[in-house]
């Protein structure tokens, strides 16, 4: 019996989320439909006869359950984009089916640079919290190495200054998406 | 605000949409890019972005529809400031032609 259901491991970073809206189309046209993306797996459902495009966005107030949630996805719905899920931390996945005659264009969420740049400062603000967690971290170790004078905790100071360099350099290739977007 | 600073094309649009009545998302969208002759599109993240940011600067409203066929579709109209913001970015443009003109007709009258 052939498998109907898949789950895959593959993670993306944040700042790789286009190239997972690339690979969510591969599958689709491979027969395999996204059922839930998430940031450590994703599970697809085998379906020859759909073909979707996916596309992802960052917007945390689809974590609430208020009016501005409802208003965010009704655009999505409105131009025909079916939510698949949300993961824990924002990202939006969704996905319409392609239609013969469709261009290209018209399956970009982001029309102009200003309101990309928008959405790129709102997963920005995420990095930003994260980046401060983890420096507040490599600090605690360097603290408990001197006072415990144990320099085996630098372990952790090292592996959490390496988390920061990290997420910084994500965030740089974040914001060049927006300049590859103008040129 | 800086008076006059330039809208967006997507801001202008969705403005001069709205000056004709109350729409929602998509008859915004339909309608800009039949306005625009298929050149401007508004995707729902940009449309979701744009039309939040108008609400913050009370450009636009949410409002309730009397059709009850629309009474679940989410319908956006201008305000008296957003009418201003129009108008005013219209005068605008119609400047920066006139400026553009001076120059650009002058240039292809010596060719």
């Amino acid at each position: 019996m052939s498998k109907t259901k898949k789950t895959s491991f593959k993670t993306y970073a944040a700042w790789d989320y286009d190239q997972e809206e690339k690979d969510l189309d591969q599958l689709s046209k491979a027969g395999w439909q996204l059922v839930k993306g998430g940031c450590l797996h994703s599970t697809y459902k085998k379906d020859e006869a759909a073909a979707y495009r996916n596309r992802i966005d960052y917007n945390p107030s689809v974590l609430s359950n208020d009016e501005e949630k409802k208003r965010y996805l009704k655009f999505f719905e409105e131009q025909g984009w079916e939510f698949v899920n949300a993961t824990f931390n924002g990202w939006c996945y969704f996905r319409k089916p392609i239609r013969v005659g469709t261009l290209e264009s018209d399956y970009a969420i982001y029309t102009d640079s200003q309101s990309f740049d928008e959405m790129l400062k709102r997963w920005g603000k995420l990095a930003k919290g994260l980046n401060i967690t983890v420096i507040v971290a490599a600090i605690t170790y360097l603290i408990v190495a001197f006072a415990e004078n144990e320099p085996v905790y630098m372990i952790g100071t090292l592996a959490f200054l390496g988390m920061f360099w990290g997420i910084s350099a994500g965030v740089k290739k974040m914001n060049a998406k927006l300049m590859e977007g103008r040129s | 605000m800086i008076k006059n600073e330039p809208l967006t094309e997507s801001y202008f649009y969705i403005l001069l949409c709205l000056l004709e009545g109350p729409n929602h998302g998509y008859g915004i969208m339909q309608k800009v890019k039949e306005l625009s002759n298929e050149r401007v599109t508004i995707g729902s993240g940009t449309m979701y972005g744009a039309t939040g940011n108008m609400i913050k600067k009370a450009w636009i409203q949410e409002t309730k529809s009397d059709d009850p066929l629309d009474a679940r579709k989410r319908l956006y109209c201008l305000t008296a400031p957003g009418k201003e913001i129009l108008l005013a970015e219209y005068e605008r443009l119609i400047f920066c032609i006139k400026s553009g003109e001076k120059i650009i007709k002058k240039g292809s009258a010596n060719e």
